[in-house]
């Protein structure tokens, strides 16, 4: 299908907080292969101040039902609980989704999703931008070719204080979000190790909750071959944010904001650092800043030709269900600072 | 139960008190005026309460009810109304008390001896953050005068876990060499962020000593050379000092304080302001007006403005340059101690950590937070 030939989907953005206003709605703008028809909102002047932000032609709503009559699609990008039935209001009514990551609160939920969207015939994609990253493929790639030789083990480390604060404020809980900075932020990281790895087999999993959402969290995981690697989440702790890959052959560095290339330091060689990227992807769009784009216009085509996304429905669930996993042989995270929380506290010695 | 409104509860210290009184089993509301930062506390499954300070309107509804507000909000761009509108609100509220973070800054970046105790009389010293911080602390005498009593706790450069203080200090001395000023011999003034929770109960749990100032830091001086040497050690590494003398940096004091005023008018002067600034009618006339007449002025006429607004150029020597302007080192020039035994004999403070206590919990952190070395 040429460009000329291909009908724009016609778009409804349901959730007008701060994650449309900065990266969904100016994708959807920016794309050839998309009409925003539609910003849908519970807080109707909130939808009406992004329409007049981007000076665009949408019409707004407060409900999804509202809008149906102008949408081949839908982005949902609403507070995670509320992912699974606004899913499907818009699959009941034909309409095809995307939602944002995590997919679900839980993975029945998501598998749920996933039959309703097979027995309508409509799509299903899942919001994994870095998915999309030209590095992420590459090493995905590698790994199957077994340019690597044998994985032996990886450690991931995504941590930063502050970020934007969400406008609902879904994030600071439990019933809303699923989870705290596991599925908020290192959900993106589960995602990328389950495709580049597999599904684990064993897992440990420790964070600090004291009944809230945790901020920090860690865990391990083996897989089938006695691969090994470790995570350490934080949205308290600024962290080295990356991924370090050991190989049999090189050690494998992947900054959480590197989107193209990769950086390999060859075992036996010290002093040696080589970076190296693919030509794979979508030629000529740039990865740093057009990555949501991208995933939108991968979704668009897969309507138009049928054929699937790169993170379709039961792709996206992989995350949930080890998510779920998780959380269910959660421990407490140790923090042996916390002196007043000690069987024995410290003697007031000062 | 006394019920405590943590305004500021999402920053490095509001955090650390709502853990405290979580654990505590006492009854508090975390109040921020954001969520993104909140980590700390969202842990804890308590309903953070948003609050701005700057819509005065609001304020009344979030701390109704609580018989104890603690200020722990560090905004430096707001500490004007903001502040202001909480010290009215609590006012009208009838509070029963009052309890605000000030900072041993207010005594200027190179304080005079009589600072060793509450009784010496501050001196901003033309240092921007310290003058607002004081004119806070004159705000909120005003308003234990008006019949709230209000206590005043004024914490040194605050370490610990989490702490951005203690965590750019595990950087210098990573990066190395750290100028040691007169020898390293400077009481650091140093309060560990738990003691300064402590401090914050007593002000809570205590029947007298409101309208006070009162200093929180070691209860014995700790010189700046044992800091130094204490991180390294935790950290893993080995220390590297470079011997500087108080005369060599105390020109870098003057910098600091004159950046505050310029860095304010480099905004109005900077291109993104003037851009935006020039799309408003009223604005953008006057700016073509000024500018006009800017360049109707001789050249020497014109430099002496840049001079003033834009100058000197901060260019960075390559090579081995000492980060002489680092606030660990121009910390170090500060002589004289402020001793908190007036925070212990009238408040009953106890802190619970000692210098080395406190340092066995920072190095807890920093194995915890992938900081140490090996």
């Amino acid at each position: 299908m040429t460009a000329a030939d291909f009908k724009p989907v016609r778009l409804a953005i349901v959730g007008c907080g701060a994650h449309t206003e900065y990266a969904h709605l100016p994708a959807a703008i920016r794309s050839h292969l998309i009409e925003l028809t539609a910003l849908v909102d519970r807080d109707l002047e909130r939808a009406a101040l992004l329409k007049r932000k981007y000076g665009c032609s949408a019409v707004t709503a407060n409900r999804l039902e509202a809008v149906v009559d102008f949408a081949d699609a839908v982005v949902i990008v609403t507070p995670n609980h509320t992912h699974k039935p606004l899913a499907e209001v818009a699959l009941r009514h034909g309409i095809h989704v995307f939602v944002q990551k995590p997919m679900s609160t839980n993975y029945s939920d998501a598998l749920a999703l996933c039959e309703l969207a097979r027995a309508k015939g409509l799509i299903i994609a899942v919001g994994f931008q870095g998915r999309h990253f030209a590095c992420v493929k590459l090493m995905k790639r590698l790994i199957e070719e077994g340019f690597f030789g044998k994985i032996t083990g990886f450690d991931c480390e995504f941590g930063v204080r502050g970020g934007y604060s969400s406008v609902s404020g879904y994030n600071l809980s439990r019933d809303q979000a699923g989870g705290g900075i596991l599925v908020t932020a290192g959900t993106h990281y589960l995602d990328r190790m389950l495709y580049w790895f597999g599904e684990p087999t064993k897992v440990e999993f420790a964070d600090d909750s004291y009944g809230g959402v945790e901020g920090s969290c860690k865990g391990r995981m083996q897989f089938v071959g006695g691969l090994e690697g470790s995570f350490f989440f934080s949205k308290s702790i600024a962290l080295k944010n990356k991924f370090l890959i050991q190989t049999e052959r090189y050690v494998v560095e992947l900054p959480a904001s590197e989107t193209e290339r990769l950086t390999l330091f060859p075992r036996g060689s010290p002093g040696i650092r080589m970076e190296i990227g693919g030509c794979a992807g979508n030629a000529g769009i740039d990865y740093s800043q057009h990555y949501h784009q991208v995933e939108l216009e991968d979704f668009a085509r897969c309507i138009r030709t049928g054929s699937r996304p790169v993170v379709d429905g039961m792709e996206g669930s992989r995350s949930v269900r080890l998510s779920d996993a998780l959380y269910a042989c959660r421990t407490q995270l140790p923090e042996p600072w916390v002196w007043y929380r000690q069987p024995t506290q410290r003697a007031a010695v000062a | 139960m006394t019920r405590i409104a943590v305004v500021g509860a999402s920053g490095f210290v509001g955090s650390a008190l709502c853990e405290r009184l979580f654990f505590e089993g006492m009854a508090f509301t975390p109040l921020a005026r954001g969520t993104n930062n909140a980590a700390r506390i969202s842990r804890l499954g308590i309903p953070i309460q948003r609050l701005d300070l700057v819509q005065r309107e609001t304020i009344a509804d979030k701390l109704a009810g609580h018989d104890v507000v603690v200020n722990c909000a560090y905004d430096f761009a707001g500490l004007g109304d903001g502040f202001d509108n909480l010290l009215h609100t609590v006012k009208r509220l009838r509070t029963i008390k009052f309890i605000h973070l000030s900072s041993t800054s207010i005594y200027g970046l190179e304080p005079k001896p009589d600072c060793i105790t509450e009784k010496g009389q501050p001196d901003p010293q033309g240092w921007d953050y310290a003058a607002a911080k004081l004119r806070q602390d004159e705000a909120a005498f005003r308003l234990h005068r008006n019949g709230i009593p209000t206590y005043i706790l004024c914490p040194g450069n605050i370490v610990g876990p989490y702490s951005v203080f203690t965590i750019g200090l595990a950087e210098m001395l990573r990066a190395g060499p750290m100028p040691l000023v007169d020898g390293g011999g400077n009481p650091s003034n140093l309060t560990h962020v738990d003691n300064l929770v402590e401090a914050i109960l007593a002000a809570i749990h205590c029947n007298g000593g409101a309208g006070e100032r009162y200093f929180v830091t070691e209860t014995r001086p700790v010189a700046w050379r044992k800091v130094f040497e204490d991180h390294a050690r935790v950290l893993g590494i080995r220390p590297e000092f470079v011997d500087v003398t108080s005369a060599q940096v105390r020109p870098f004091l003057a910098a600091k304080r004159r950046v505050q005023f310029k860095h304010r008018a480099k905004v109005l002067i900077s291109p993104d302001f003037r851009r935006l600034a020039r799309q408003l009618p009223v604005v953008g006339a006057l700016y073509g007006l000024a500018g006009s007449t800017f360049h109707r002025l001789s050249e020497k006429s014109q430099n002496r403005i840049r001079e003033r607004l834009q100058w000197p150029i901060s260019l960075r020597q390559s090579g081995e340059a000492l980060p002489m302007n680092s606030r660990f080192v121009t910390a170090q020039i500060r002589a004289h101690y402020h001793s908190p035994n007036k925070l212990a004999t009238q408040l009953g403070w106890k802190p619970p950590l000692n210098h080395e206590a406190g340092m066995e919990t920072i190095a807890e952190w920093f194995k915890f937070a992938g900081l140490t070395s090996g």
